[in-house]
């Protein structure tokens, strides 16, 4: 295996395949990057066994061949290169030889039969979509996925597309996000998946402008999307996701418009004094008024008043500040609209303007507050 | 006419039986023996077994003494100066009252009896078997003198029972202990085989009999304990939460000066201890309960080794409370701090210990200046790290006066070691905080008052979880469902075998709530007795949750603020698994570690 390449190339490729390398790893060969030569291209793949990256490296080839290479190290000899033009070639069975300007090292690689097989996927209809929708849609979701490892199913991203509408939905038990997306959609019936938000995150990072075109394939095990000559593979999350459709409130009509801003702010402020464990900080809804309020043994207590358009019953709420703080940051515009019903039924967070084509909302359950 | 089957025992047999009740082994002979010289007014007692007591006891005492007249009485069974109606049963003052002892005794072996009440010469009365054989006088000063010989030579049987001669003198060593614990106004001697095992003069202060035969190093981990509240009157000592013991054999119990094995007090002690100490581990104890004489049946047992109070439930949290103060004020303070007290309350505290007895002389250790430092021996896992723990124990020195231990650390410059281990600069060392530990103590102490507040905050799930279960666990949900809610969890019965999950506690960091639950229920279902558990449960379950891990990075105001809030706790010392949150490294130790001395 022989080959030149530039720094410039090399250092974009690596960019792509990086951030999938796990930190730490049992699986030595995980923390390695896969380098497959062939006479007409240079692929470069990293994966952590639920999500595979390849992607091509310009390069001039010399000889073919295959091995590995540290995946870190690779990147910091990169970084400090002081030459532009990039020499790389096997020495013997696992050693490779890197020459760039006055520098010449060697780097011990393992053999390529331990690196993971690339999935190969059983379909054959595929899908376009412009990168910069699935961006947005991923941005607006991925925050309330569950970190709780103990229910797969909430950790990932729910992804249902139907022939004339598309959505995304996360929720982590607490709190729920949802993006509706209307449009065509070229897909037969109606497809759904669970993707890890790491390959949505990924394939996000592809596509450099937001109205290049990314290819997706599915099939029971792996969900693909290419762009740009990178391909990301990503394993399936097992199911079922939960039937989210019968929680969301149907009923709630009290209606609560405020400054989006004012209010995050505020929350803020007040969460200061909120118990470390639960964050609780209490809503106060009142006439034309909001009236954050939390008050902890030992930390102290703080009130915080926002303006806001109400004329329903007056009522307490308790809820998570930092749940609170985090939909009302990716709420767009700047009004927000609660539609409540009782402290102790689910709230929805909604931008009082959708954008052409969308729908989205946030779902939040209240705290009981203790009497 | 066949004969008659029944007929009455003669006296010997009938006596021999009746033995079997009170005279089980050597250790209850002593026990009697000394009873008997308490019941006389003894100050000074000597105790002497050869062989384990099977060849011979001898019991001799300075107390009263009797006449020739009541000393040939004596050996006649249910003879008893000890009380004279059966009304008095209800309120005895003495040990003895059921007149059986001495018969019993005697029809067992060979029985010497030589006693004087200082009028005149003694008299001396020997048996063999329980036959009188023959009496004469002998001078003595007033006082008894038993000699108990061949004990079970005629009931072979018995004595095929006994334990290996080690174990009986443990038993026999442990009953003059007891004894010696109970009455510490009376001087004991105890004598093996000719050897002098221990000499206890007479004193007024338990911790200074304890140190004549524990030791100063495990007397000066003993913490008082004193309380008296809806009657019984609870005092003594217990050892402090860094001196546990593998089993029980330091825990003495007294009830109105009698010895006796109690399960309900242990029970009560270990509640007090529970969440302080690893399991498996045992504090040392010497408690004495004083209460009403006619509120304690002593009469359920011929040995009279256990009692029975109306009503139990007072005694039990009696001893409960008094103990748990006793080890929140001292164990509420970490040693350094104890060991900084200013040297003239310490001195104060110290001063009844007597130094002329006992073993070693731990006081003024390590030459670390005027404070009096005492080492306490060396815990398990101190010895596993070769990390020798310091510790005095002095008394009720809780913050709070002034000045608090935590104003003394340098908490802005707190390291995290290995993502585990919080350490700070202290006045007189370092100072290591295990996190994970820490933060549940922490936790375990808020969410606990919480709940005693009822103000357990409630996180509605969006997605209610139908919990798949066994009929048992539904009955633990409906018996205990005032506490479930109470601990923030909001359930519905959803069929014979589920539950319908619609709220947790709010704050729980990394488990679902269905795995949260199942722990929850798990709990009260193994632990379920009594109010205080339940929430106690409730607490350490959520503390386990909630807290951080070990591996967590923690920023430095985090670091911090763990510090500050373990220091609000009742109990900082221990996480409520009893595994210690705390470690000091004294100057001393790392003096020692450099080779300084």
């Amino acid at each position: 295996m022989e080959f030149k390449t530039q720094k410039g190339d090399l250092s974009r490729t690596l960019d792509l395949v990086l951030n999938i390398v796990p930190p730490k790893t049992t699986l030595p060969v995980l923390s390695n990057l896969l380098l497959d030569v062939k006479t007409d291209s240079i692929c470069v793949v990293s994966t952590d066994l639920d999500t595979t990256v390849t992607t091509t490296l310009k390069g001039e080839v010399i000889r073919e061949g295959m091995i590995t290479l540290p995946a870190r190290r690779l990147n910091e000899i990169i970084h400090h290169a002081g030459d532009d033009e990039i020499h790389f070639s096997l020495e013997d069975e696992t050693v490779v030889r890197i020459v760039c300007g006055s520098t010449d090292c060697r780097l011990p690689g393992i053999l390529e039969e331990e690196f993971p097989k690339i999935p190969s996927i059983q379909t054959k209809e595929r899908l376009q979509l412009p990168a910069g929708m699935l961006r947005r849609m991923v941005a607006k979701t991925a925050f309330a996925v569950s970190k709780d490892e103990t229910r797969p199913a909430l950790n990932g991203i729910f992804w249902r597309i139907e022939p004339r509408r598309m959505e995304m939905v996360c929720t982590d038990g607490y709190r729920l996000a949802r993006m509706e997306r209307t449009g065509e959609f070229p897909v037969k019936g109606k497809k759904e998946f669970l993707v890890s938000p790491k390959a949505l995150n990924q394939m996000a990072h592809l596509a450099e402008d937001s109205d290049e075109m990314v290819d997706i394939r599915v099939d029971n095990n792996y969900l693909v999307f290419s762009c740009a000559g990178t391909v990301v593979y990503s394993r399936l999350l097992e199911g079922p996701f939960p039937r989210y459709e019968q929680v969301i409130p149907k009923d709630n009509r009290k209606e609560l418009i405020t400054r989006r801003d004012r209010l995050m702010q505020s929350c803020r402020r007040v969460a200061i004094f909120s118990d470390s464990l639960t964050h609780q900080v209490q809503l106060s809804v009142k006439k034309n008024e909001l009236v954050l309020k939390s008050n902890t043994p030992d930390v102290g207590e703080a009130t915080d008043r926002v303006e806001a358009e109400y004329s329903e019953d007056e009522m307490d709420i308790g809820y998570n500040a930092t749940y609170l703080a985090d939909i009302l940051k990716h709420i767009d515009g700047d009004m927000a609209k609660f539609r409540l019903d009782s402290p102790i039924k689910a709230g929805i967070i909604e931008p009082v303007e959708q954008e052409k084509d969308e729908n989205y909302f946030c779902l939040l359950m209240p705290l009981r507050l203790a009497e | 006419m066949a004969q008659p089957v029944i007929h009455v025992l003669p006296e010997l047999v009938a006596s021999r039986i009746a033995a079997g009740e009170v005279v089980e082994r050597p250790a209850s002979v002593v026990k009697e023996l000394i009873e008997n010289a308490l019941d006389a007014g003894a100050t000074q007692i000597e105790i002497a077994v050869e062989e384990s007591g099977i060849r011979a006891i001898r019991v001799a005492d300075d107390g009263c003494g009797m006449g020739a007249e009541d000393a040939r009485l004596a050996f006649e069974r249910h003879a008893t100066s000890k009380i004279e109606s059966a009304e008095q049963l209800e309120s005895l003052g003495t040990f003895g009252f059921r007149g059986e002892a001495l018969p019993s005794i005697a029809s067992v072996s060979d029985v010497t009896l030589l006693t004087s009440d200082g009028r005149g010469e003694g008299m001396e009365i020997t048996l063999r078997g329980g036959n009188f054989e023959s009496e004469g006088m002998r001078s003595r000063t007033r006082g008894t003198t038993i000699e108990v010989r061949n004990l079970f030579h005629n009931t072979p049987a018995r004595r095929k029972f006994l334990k290996s001669e080690q174990a009986e003198e443990r038993q026999i060593r442990r009953a003059v202990m007891a004894h010696a614990f109970a009455q510490v106004k009376v001087a004991f001697r105890y004598v093996k085989d000719g050897d002098e095992l221990f000499r206890l003069p007479a004193t007024d202060d338990l911790k200074a009999r304890i140190a004549a035969l524990y030791g100063h190093d495990f007397a000066a981990t003993l913490v008082p304990v004193a309380g008296s509240e809806k009657g019984p009157v609870i005092s003594g000592y217990v050892s402090n939460i860094d001196a546990h013991h593998g089993n029980r054999a330091r825990q003495f119990f007294t009830v109105n000066a009698r010895p006796v094995q109690q399960p309900l007090l242990a029970q009560a002690v270990t509640v007090a201890f529970r969440d302080v100490l690893p399991p498996k581990r045992f504090p040392a104890l010497f408690l004495s309960v004083r209460i009403d004489p006619s509120y304690v049946d002593v009469n359920i047992h011929p040995t009279k080794r256990e009692v029975r109070f109306s009503p139990e439930r007072t005694v039990f949290s009696a001893v409960q409370s008094a103990v748990g103060r006793a080890i929140r004020s001292e164990g509420s303070v970490p040693s350094f701090w104890r060991e900084t007290r200013p040297a003239g309350r310490h001195a104060d505290r110290t001063s009844h210990l007597p130094t002329a007895t006992g073993p070693a002389l731990p006081l003024g250790g390590e030459g670390e200046g005027s404070a009096a430092w005492t080492y306490h021996p060396r815990t398990d896992a101190d010895r596993r790290d070769g990390i020798r723990a310091q510790n005095v124990a002095a008394p009720g020195t809780a913050p709070g006066e002034g000045e608090r231990w935590i104003d003394r650390l340098d908490l802005g410059n707190i390291l995290q070691v290995g993502l585990t281990f919080l350490v700070a600069a202290g006045p007189r060392g370092i100072v290591v905080v295990d996190q994970h530990t820490a933060h549940e103590r922490i936790l375990f102490e808020e969410v606990r008052r919480a709940i005693a507040g009822s103000s357990g905050a409630s996180q509605q799930l969006l997605l209610p979880e139908t919990i798949e279960t066994d009929p048992e666990t539904i009955t633990v949900v409906e018996e205990y469902a005032e506490t479930i809610a109470a601990a923030g969890f909001a359930l519905r019965p959803a069929g014979p075998r589920s539950v319908l999950l619609e709220a947790v506690p709010a704050g729980i960091r990394d488990a679902g709530p269905s795995v949260f639950l199942r722990d929850f229920l798990e709990g009260l279902r193994e632990e379920g007795k009594g109010d205080r558990s339940k929430s106690r449960h409730v607490a350490a379950t959520v503390a386990c949750h909630g807290a951080v891990r070990a591996g967590d990075s923690l920023s430095p105001a985090e670091r911090a603020g763990l510090f500050r809030r373990l220091a609000r706790c009742e109990q900082p010392l221990r996480c409520p698994h009893g595994r210690p949150t705390f470690l000091n490294l004294t100057l001393g130790e790392l003096a020692r570690r450099f080779q300084r001395e």
